[in-house]
C-alpha cells in the first residue's frame, strides 16, 4: 500500500514539474490561510469576515483539509448573542455562515503571531496534528486572508501582540525559499492595511489591501438584532463579488482587484502586483478561491508493478522514516 | 535644664507611641506599604514563629525573610512577653536609639570641634595667611553646638513622623535600627568588637548594611594613625578579620538553629533577587512588573550594584577624614536604592541629620527637599487610596510619587555632602571666591 | 547634575527675581489661575465628548422593551398598596411581584445606630437577581430605586418601582445577558443603599457600630456598573443626569455619555444640573450659560455630598448614575414610560456588552453642559497656579528670614544665638504640636458634646453646635490673652510652616474632590497671601488684617456658606424669619457633616477639623502676634 503512494506521489511531482515548465498557471494544488486576529464581541465583525470568506472558498472547491482556519473568539457561544450557535454577515440573516460544517484549525488562545509564522513557515513541532500543518509544496497556490485590527506596520493579535509588516514578509520569503508555495494571494482587511503588504520581498505575491496607510476600514453595517457591526466594507463587497464565481467560471483576478471602489468602501482598496509575475487579467480567480487543478495527459505509459504483499519478509525490512526532502532556494526564479 | 528638657522629651515621644499604639490606627499604620515590607512586618514574623512552633521550616515557602537567629529571640519574645509587654519593648528600643544617637552626636561633635581647632591652629602657625585670619567666627563650629546636637539629634529621632510610624506599626526596622545606631556609636568609640559584632549581625538581617564597615575600618584605624605615620595594614585586617570571623560564626550559628542552609535563599536571596514586587516606596517594584523577563537578571544585577558597590570606593575615598559623613550617607544611598526600604530606615537616616548643623548655611535645595518630602509622604497615601480604593487612579500615580520621594531624598544627600566639601574648601581657602579678581565658583564634579 | 551642584543656585537671578518680585508674582499667578478656570467654559475651552470604550456598542441594538402596560399595571398595583401602608415599603407585595416574574428574591435588613443619641432605626431592602443564562455569576450590573413612602417630604418614585418592575419582566425573556442583573429597591434613600452595598462586600465604611450592614443571603458577582432611577412622574417631561457622589468622586465620563446619547436617541429632553443645554449664536451669552452650569456643579461637588443613591457607589469602584425624571413643566415634548423603558434597555445592553470594568475615558472632569467635558489636563493648571502663590511666598519669606538671621550673625555672640535658635525652635514645634492635637480632639469632639448635652436636656444639634462654638471662641481669646513672647522669627517660621501645610492639602484635596480644593484654594489663598508676620513697627491699621482671618475660621465660613444657601432657598423672607432659619440650617448643616463622617464616612468634617482648623489656628497666631524683638533672659 505504502509503495503506491510514494508512486503516485512521484507521478504528481513529476507531472507538476512537467506542467511548471508547460503551462502558465502551474499550480498543482490550493490552500487557504483565513484568520481572524481579534476577539471580543464587539469584534464580532472579524469573526464574520472570515467565515464568509471560509464558506466561500469552500464553496468553489477548496476542501476543508486544504483550509487553516484560524479564529481568535468564539462569537456563536458568546453568552450576549441573541442567536446562540449562528454567526450572521448580515443583517438579513439569511447565511449562517457558522454552520454545520465549520472546521477551526486554530482557535481562541491558539490564535498567536507565533503559531501564525511557525503555521507559514512550517516550523511545527513534529506532534502537530495534520489539520494544524500547511503541508503545501512547490506547488501550492495559497489564498492568505487577514482581518482584525491594524495600524502602520502592523496587525494586532489578540490585543496582546502584534506581527509585524517585516514579520511577515521574512515568514513569506522563507515560505519561498523552502519551496512551500507557488503563488500567493494575500489579502488583509484592517486599517491601514496596505501597510502590511509594503515589506514584501518575495517573488509571486499578489497583495491586496482594503485600505491605503492613513486610512480606516469602515464596517458596512449594523445588524440591530444582535446589537453589533456586523461585516466590514471590504470584504462585504469582495463576497458580493465571490458569490456571482462558480467553480467552472471564468472570472478574472483583475475584476476581483475591481471589488469595492472608493465610493462603497470609502477607503481606497490597494494593490500590489510587482512581486506577481503574471497579468491579473489573465489570471481565473478559481487559480486562488477554488481548488480547480490542471490534468496534465501523457500518451507514454508508466508501468505501475504490483506490489507484492509479503508479510513474512516485512520484519527484515528496515522501517523507514518518510519525511519531506529539504528544500534548496530555487535561484533560477529570481 | 538639660537633663530635665531630656526626659520630657523622651517621656512626651513615649506617650506619643504608645497612644498611637493603642489606638484604632495602629493597624491602618501597620498594615501601610510604606510602613511595613515583606522584610519587616510584623505579621510575617509572627506567621514565621507559627510555623517554627508547628515544626515546619518557616523558610520553605515566600513568607519568612528574617535571620534565623532573629526568629529565635522572636519567638522567645512572642512565647514570653504578653502584648503589652511587647509593645512596651518597641517603644522602650526606640527611645534606646535615640540615646545612644545622642551619645553618638555629642562624641562626634566634640570630636569634630577639637580636630578643627587643632587644623586651623596649625595652620595658622605654619603659615602667616591673611585669608585665614580674616576668617570670619561664624565659619568654626561653636562649642555649644556639642550639648545642641546632643539633644537635637535624639529628638529628631523621636518626633520624627517616619521614626513614630516605624515604631507604631511594630516593624522589626525598630530593631535594626537600634542595632545601626550601637554600631555608630561603638564606632566612635573606637570599640572593634562590638562595631564588627554590630555589623555582623546587621549584614545578617538585612545585607546592604556591610558598607558600615568601611567607616567602622577608617575609625579603628585612626587610633593608631598618630604614633604611626606608615599606612596601618595591620590594624586594617586585625578589623576584617574579626568580622569576618564573627560574621561566619553567625551565619554557623543560624545554620545550626535552623537546621539546614535554606534559610540563605529566604534571606540574602530574598533581598538580592527581589522576588516580592509589592508596591513600596522604592524603585524596584514598578520596574520590574513593567520589565520584560528575559532583561530581568541584568537590571536586578545593575540595580543591585548601584546601591551595594557603585558608591562605596568613591565616597570612602573623599570623605575618609569624616567616617561619620560617610557612614551616613551609605546609610541614606540604601534607603533610597535597597530593595524592600520603609520609612523606618529613612527617619533613622534623617534622625542624623542634626550632626552636621554646621553644614546648614551652606546646602542649596533644603527648602525645596523639605517640601518635596512633606508633599510626597501625603501624597503616597492620597494616591493609593485613589488607585486601590476608587480605582479612578493607576499604579503610575503611585510610583510617581515614590519617584519623586527617592529624588528628593537623592537632592538631600548630594546637599549634604557637597556642603560638606564646600565648607572644607571654605576653611582652607578663606570665603572669597576670586580668582585673578572675577568671581569664581565651586562646582562639584 | 547640574540642577544639584551649581552654587549659583543659592543666589542666582531666580532668587533674586522671587525676592524682588514676590508681592506682584503671586498677585499675577493668582488672577491668571482664577480667570483661566473662569474661561474654561468659554465654548473653545472645552471638549466634546466622545466615548472612548469600544466595548460599550452605543445604541447599536433595536430597542425592544414593550412592557409600558405592564409597567402602567404595576403602578396602579404599587398605589393601592402605597395607599394602604403610607408609611411602610410593601414589602410583601414587592417580593409577590418579583416571585411572579421566577426571580431569586431577596430581603437585607439593616440597622442604624444613630451615633449620637441612643436611637435606634431599622430598614428592609428588598433585592431580586436575574442570573445570566448562559454565563457564570461572575459579574453583575444594578438598577436600583429608593423607595419613597407616601408619606415622604420627596417626590415620589412610584412609577420608577413600576418601570424596574416592567422592566425585570422585559429582561427575563432575553437570552443574551453574560451579566446578572440585580434590582434593588433600597428603603431610606442613601442609608438604605450604603447598607446594601457594605454587606454586599462584607465591610465598613463609616464607623464601627453605627450602620449595622448585616449580611445577604443572595449574591452576584462584582458589580461592574449601576444605574439609579428616580421618575418622579409616569410621563416624563426631561430627564437630570445626576453625577457627584461621596466626597466629590465621579462616575467614568462613558457611563455619563452614555445616558446621555441613549435619552437623545429616544428624543428626551435632558438637563444637566437641571438645566437644559441652550445654544444661543452668542459666544459669550453661551459662555455665560455653561459657566452657570459648571459653577452648579463645582458647588454640589464640594460638599461632597452625593446628589442621589448613584453617589455611595463610587468608593466601591462602581460606576454609577441616576436618572432622574421630571414631570413637564411649560413647553417641549412629553416622553413616555415606554420611551423611558427603552433608555433604560438600551443603557443595561451597552453595560452588558463591556468586557472589563469602565477604565478608558475620564474619571476626573467637570461638565459645563450635557454634551461638552472639561478633562483634568484643562481644569488643573488653574488650581496650581493658584497654589503655586503659597509655595512662591513661603519660599520668599524663607530667604528673607535667612538673610536676616545672617545679617545678625557679625553682631551677636554665638551662644546667645544658638540658645536663642534653640527657643525658637521649641516655640515652634510646640506650637505645631498643640494646634494639631486640638484638630484631632476638635474631630472626636462631638460624642463628648452630646453626652454632656444630654445632661442638660439640650437636643444633639444644639449640643453639638453650641460645643464648637464655645470651642472657637475660646480659640479666639485664648490665643488672644494666653500670647507667648514671640520673635519676628518664630512668626515668619510659623507662616513659612501655615503656607507650606496649606498648600499641600489643597493638593491633596483636588486630587479627591477638585471642586472642594478650588473653593477652599479661591477662599483661603489671597488671605493666606496677605498676611505679614508683625516686626513691631507696623501702623495701627495693620491689626485690620486680622478681620479676613476671623470670617475664614472654618466654623464661621461653614456658617456664611449656609447664610448665602438660605438667602437663595428663601428670598422673600424677612430678616428675623431668615436669622431664625439660618441659625436653625447651620445647626443642622454642622450636624449633618459629623453624622455623614460616622456613617458614610464623609471625610469633609475630619479634613476641615484635622487640617484647615489647625492651619487657620497658625495662620491665626501668626496675624495676631505682638513681636518682641529680642528674647531677654
Amino acid at each position: 500500500m505504502r509503495s503506491w503512494v510514494i508512486l503516485f506521489t512521484l507521478s504528481t511531482c513529476v507531472l507538476s514539474a512537467f506542467s511548471l515548465e508547460a503551462t502558465e498557471t502551474g499550480h498543482s494544488n490550493n490552500w487557504a490561510v483565513l484568520v481572524d486576529t481579534s476577539r471580543f464581541w464587539f469584534n464580532y465583525r472579524h469573526v464574520a469576515n472570515v467565515l464568509s470568506i471560509y464558506r466561500s472558498v469552500k464553496r468553489l472547491g477548496i476542501p476543508d483539509s486544504q483550509i487553516i482556519l484560524m479564529i481568535a473568539d468564539d462569537m456563536a457561544c458568546n453568552p450576549r448573542n441573541p442567536r446562540p450557535a449562528t454567526v450572521f454577515n448580515n443583517a438579513k440573516q439569511h447565511i449562517n455562515v457558522y454552520g454545520d460544517d465549520v472546521e477551526v484549525d486554530y482557535r481562541g488562545y491558539e490564535v498567536t503571531v507565533e503559531n501564525f509564522v511557525r503555521l507559514l513557515t512550517g516550523r511545527l513541532p513534529p506532534e502537530t496534528p495534520r489539520s494544524k500543518k500547511l503541508l503545501t509544496d512547490e506547488g501550492s497556490n495559497i489564498l492568505i486572508y487577514l482581518t482584525g485590527h491594524g495600524g502602520d506596520g502592523f496587525l494586532k493579535f489578540q490585543d496582546s501582540e502584534e506581527i509585524t509588516s517585516q514579520e511577515l514578509g521574512d515568514a513569506l520569503e522563507q515560505m519561498w525559499q523552502k519551496r512551500r508555495y507557488h503563488e500567493i494571494l494575500f489579502v488583509v482587511d484592517t486599517c491601514q492595511a496596505s501597510s502590511m503588504y509594503e515589506k514584501f520581498y518575495s517573488p509571486n505575491i499578489l497583495a491586496v489591501a482594503s485600505s491605503l496607510v492613513g486610512e480606516d476600514s469602515l464596517s458596512h453595517h449594523v445588524d440591530p438584532a444582535i446589537g453589533v457591526y456586523i461585516i466590514d466594507r471590504y470584504t462585504y463587497y469582495a463576497l458580493d463579488f465571490l458569490e456571482t464565481v462558480e467553480p467552472s467560471s471564468s472570472k478574472t483576478l483583475s475584476e476581483f482587484l475591481k471589488v469595492c471602489p472608493k465610493r462603497f468602501c470609502i477607503s481606497t482598496v490597494g494593490v500590489r502586483k510587482d512581486l506577481f509575475r503574471r497579468d491579473p487579467k489573465n489570471v481565473p480567480v478559481t487559480d486562488f478561491f477554488g481548488s480547480l487543478r490542471p490534468v496534465e495527459l501523457t500518451t507514454s505509459t508508466v508501468n505501475v508493478s504490483p506490489v507484492q504483499l509479503n508479510n513474512t519478509n516485512s520484519p527484515k525490512k528496515p522501517v523507514i522514516k518518510y519525511k519531506y526532502v529539504d528544500q534548496f532556494p530555487d535561484l533560477s526564479y529570481v | 535644664m538639660s537633663t530635665t528638657q531630656k526626659f520630657v522629651f523622651f517621656a512626651l515621644a513615649a506617650t506619643i507611641r504608645l497612644l498611637l499604639i493603642y489606638s484604632e490606627y495602629q493597624k491602618i499604620i501597620a498594615d501601610r506599604v510604606e510602613v511595613s515590607t515583606a522584610l519587616n512586618s510584623w505579621k510575617k514574623v509572627t506567621e514565621g514563629v507559627y510555623l517554627r512552633e508547628a515544626g515546619i521550616d518557616p523558610y520553605t515557602g515566600d513568607l519568612f525573610h528574617e535571620s534565623p537567629i532573629g526568629l529565635v529571640v522572636f519567638s522567645y519574645m512572642q512565647k514570653y512577653l504578653s502584648l503589652c509587654m511587647l509593645c512596651g519593648i518597641f517603644v522602650f528600643t526606640d527611645l534606646a536609639t535615640a540615646w545612644i544617637l545622642g551619645a553618638t552626636a555629642y562624641r562626634y561633635t566634640s570630636e569634630l570641634i577639637a580636630t578643627e581647632q587643632k587644623d586651623i591652629q596649625k595652620r595658622k602657625k605654619e603659615s602667616n595667611d591673611e585669608e585665614l585670619s580674616t576668617l570670619p567666627s561664624s565659619m568654626s563650629i561653636p562649642a555649644s553646638s556639642v550639648t545642641s546636637s546632643a539633644l537635637l539629634v535624639p529628638s529628631a529621632y523621636l518626633f520624627n513622623p517616619y521614626v513614630v510610624f516605624n515604631c507604631v506599626g511594630l516593624t522589626t526596622t525598630v530593631f535594626t535600627n537600634f542595632l545601626l545606631s550601637a554600631a555608630l556609636y561603638s564606632m566612635i568609640n573606637k570599640s572593634r568588637l562590638c562595631s564588627c559584632f554590630t555589623i555582623a549581625v546587621l549584614t545578617l538581617q538585612g545585607l546592604y548594611p556591610i558598607t558600615l564597615m568601611v567607616p567602622a575600618t577608617i575609625y579603628l584605624a585612626r587610633n593608631e594613625e598618630g604614633k604611626n605615620k606608615n599606612f596601618p595594614y595591620g590594624n586594617i585586617n586585625k578589623t576584617i578579620a574579626m568580622f569576618i570571623g564573627i560574621l561566619i560564626a553567625l551565619y554557623y550559628l543560624s545554620y545550626k538553629v535552623s537546621g539546614s542552609w535554606s534559610f540563605l535563599h529566604s534571606t540574602i536571596g530574598f533581598i538580592l533577587t527581589v522576588p516580592d514586587l509589592r508596591p513600596n516606596i522604592g524603585l524596584y517594584w514598578y520596574f520590574f512588573t513593567e520589565m520584560f523577563e528575559h532583561f530581568r537578571w541584568l537590571f536586578v544585577a545593575s540595580f543591585q550594584i548601584n546601591v551595594g558597590l557603585l558608591y562605596v570606593a568613591p565616597l570612602a575615598l573623599r570623605f575618609r577624614r569624616d567616617p561619620m559623613l560617610l557612614a551616613f550617607s551609605y546609610l541614606a544611598i540604601a534607603a533610597i536604592f535597597k530593595s524592600y526600604p520603609c520609612l523606618g530606615e529613612v527617619g533613622f537616616y534623617m534622625a542624623l541629620l542634626p550632626m552636621w548643623k554646621h553644614l546648614f548655611p551652606h546646602m542649596q535645595q533644603g527648602f525645596i527637599v523639605s517640601c518635596f518630602l512633606l508633599s510626597c509622604t501625603v501624597f503616597a497615601p492620597t494616591v493609593w487610596h485613589l488607585w486601590i480604593y476608587s480605582r479612578s487612579a493607576n499604579a503610575n500615580f503611585y510610583f510617581g510619587v515614590t519617584l519623586a520621594f527617592a529624588i528628593a531624598q537623592i537632592f538631600l544627600v548630594t546637599d549634604v555632602l557637597f556642603a560638606s566639601v564646600k565648607r572644607e574648601f571654605s576653611l582652607r581657602h578663606g570665603l572669597s571666591r576670586e580668582i585673578h579678581g572675577n568671581t569664581g565658583k565651586l562646582l562639584l564634579e | 547634575m547640574g540642577l544639584l551642584t551649581d552654587p549659583r543656585a543659592g543666589n542666582g537671578a531666580v532668587i533674586k527675581f522671587v525676592m524682588k518680585w514676590e508681592k506682584l508674582l503671586c498677585l499675577t499667578l493668582y488672577v491668571t489661575g482664577v480667570i483661566w478656570f473662569v474661561s474654561l467654559a468659554y465654548p473653545d475651552f472645552n471638549d466634546n465628548t466622545y466615548f472612548s470604550e469600544n466595548a460599550l456598542l452605543p445604541g447599536l441594538v433595536t430597542n425592544e422593551f414593550n412592557e409600558d402596560g405592564g409597567a402602567k399595571r404595576f403602578h396602579d398595583e404599587l398605589l393601592a398598596e402605597m395607599k394602604k401602608y403610607p408609611d411602610d415599603m410593601p414589602y410583601p407585595w414587592l417580593l409577590a411581584k418579583f416571585r411572579q416574574l421566577n426571580l431569586d428574591v431577596y430581603t437585607h435588613n439593616f440597622t442604624l445606630n444613630y451615633p449620637l443619641s441612643q436611637q435606634k432605626f431599622t430598614g428592609q431592602n428588598v433585592y431580586s437577581i436575574l442570573r445570566a443564562p448562559r454565563s457564570a455569576s461572575t459579574e453583575a450590573i444594578i438598577l436600583s430605586v429608593p423607595y419613597r413612602s407616601a408619606s415622604s417630604i420627596h417626590l415620589t418614585t412610584a412609577p420608577s418601582i413600576a418601570l424596574l418592575l416592567a422592566f425585570a419582566k422585559f429582561c427575563r425573556k432575553q437570552n443574551y445577558w453574560a451579566k446578572d442583573i440585580i434590582f434593588v429597591v433600597t428603603e431610606h434613600e442613601q442609608l438604605g443603599m450604603q447598607a446594601w452595598l457594605e454587606a454586599y462586600h462584607r465591610c465598613t465604611c463609616g464607623q464601627d457600630g453605627v450602620l449595622i450592614a448585616g449580611d445577604l443571603v443572595g449574591r452576584a458577582g462584582s458589580i461592574q456598573a449601576a444605574i439609579n432611577l428616580e421618575m418622579h412622574s409616569f410621563k416624563i417631561g426631561s430627564i437630570d443626569i445626576k453625577v457627584e457622589g461621596l466626597n466629590g468622586q465621579l462616575p467614568n465620563l462613558d457611563l455619563v455619555n452614555l445616558a446621555n446619547k441613549m435619552c437623545a436617541k429616544e428624543g428626551i429632553r435632558r438637563t444637566f444640573q437641571r438645566r437644559a443645554d441652550s445654544n444661543p449664536k452668542d459666544k459669550i451669552r453661551k459662555w455665560w450659560y455653561q459657566f452657570v452650569t459648571m459653577m452648579s456643579m463645582v458647588s454640589t461637588q464640594a460638599t461632597g455630598v452625593p446628589t442621589g443613591n448613584h453617589g455611595v457607589f463610587h468608593r466601591f469602584g462602581i460606576e454609577a448614575i441616576t436618572l432622574e425624571g421630571f414631570a413637564k413643566s411649560g413647553s417641549g415634548t412629553e416622553s413616555t414610560i415606554y420611551n423611558i423603558g427603552r433608555v433604560v434597555e438600551s443603557l443595561i445592553r451597552s453595560l452588558n456588552n463591556l468586557l472589563e470594568r469602565f477604565h478608558q475615558s475620564f474619571f476626573f472632569y467637570l461638565l459645563p453642559s450635557t454634551d461638552r467635558y472639561i478633562s483634568i489636563g484643562l481644569y488643573m493648571p488653574p488650581l496650581a497656579l493658584i497654589i503655586a502663590g503659597l509655595f512662591i511666598k513661603a519660599f520668599s519669606v524663607w530667604l528673607k528670614l535667612q538673610e536676616s538671621t545672617e545679617k545678625k550673625d557679625g553682631e551677636s555672640d554665638a551662644v546667645k544665638q544658638a540658645k536663642s535658635e534653640e527657643l525658637v525652635l521649641s516655640h515652634i514645634a510646640w506650637e505645631v504640636l498643640w494646634t494639631h492635637i486640638l484638630g484631632v480632639a476638635t474631630l472626636s469632639a462631638p460624642r463628648l458634646f452630646t453626652y454632656i448635652g444630654i445632661k442638660f436636656h439640650l437636643a444633639t444639634e444644639n449640643s453639638v453646635s453650641l460645643g464648637l462654638l464655645l470651642l472657637t471662641i475660646v480659640m479666639f481669646i485664648g490665643t488672644l490673652c494666653f500670647e507667648r513672647y514671640r520673635t519676628y522669627e518664630t512668626a515668619s517660621l510659623l507662616y513659612v510652616i501655615a503656607l507650606i501645610e496649606l498648600a499641600t492639602m489643597l493638593l491633596c484635596i483636588s486630587m479627591h474632590n477638585f471642586s472642594l480644593a478650588l473653593v477652599a484654594a479661591v477662599v483661603y489663598v489671597p488671605a493666606a497671601l496677605t498676611v505679614i508676620p508683625k516686626k513691631g513697627n507696623e501702623s495701627r491699621f495693620h491689626n485690620l488684617r486680622c478681620i479676613p482671618w476671623i470670617l475664614l475660621h472654618p466654623l464661621c465660613l461653614a456658617c456664611t456658606v449656609v447664610a448665602v444657601y438660605t438667602h437663595f432657598t428663601f428670598p422673600d423672607y424677612t430678616i428675623i424669619a431668615f436669622a431664625l432659619k439660618w441659625i436653625q440650617a447651620s445647626k443642622q448643616a454642622i450636624v449633618f457633616g459629623i453624622i455623614d463622617s460616622m456613617v458614610y464616612g464623609n471625610w469633609l468634617y475630619s479634613v476641615t477639623v484635622c487640617v484647615l482648623l489647625p492651619t487657620w489656628l497658625i495662620f491665626w497666631i501668626v496675624v495676631t502676634s505682638k513681636p518682641i524683638l529680642r528674647i531677654s533672659k
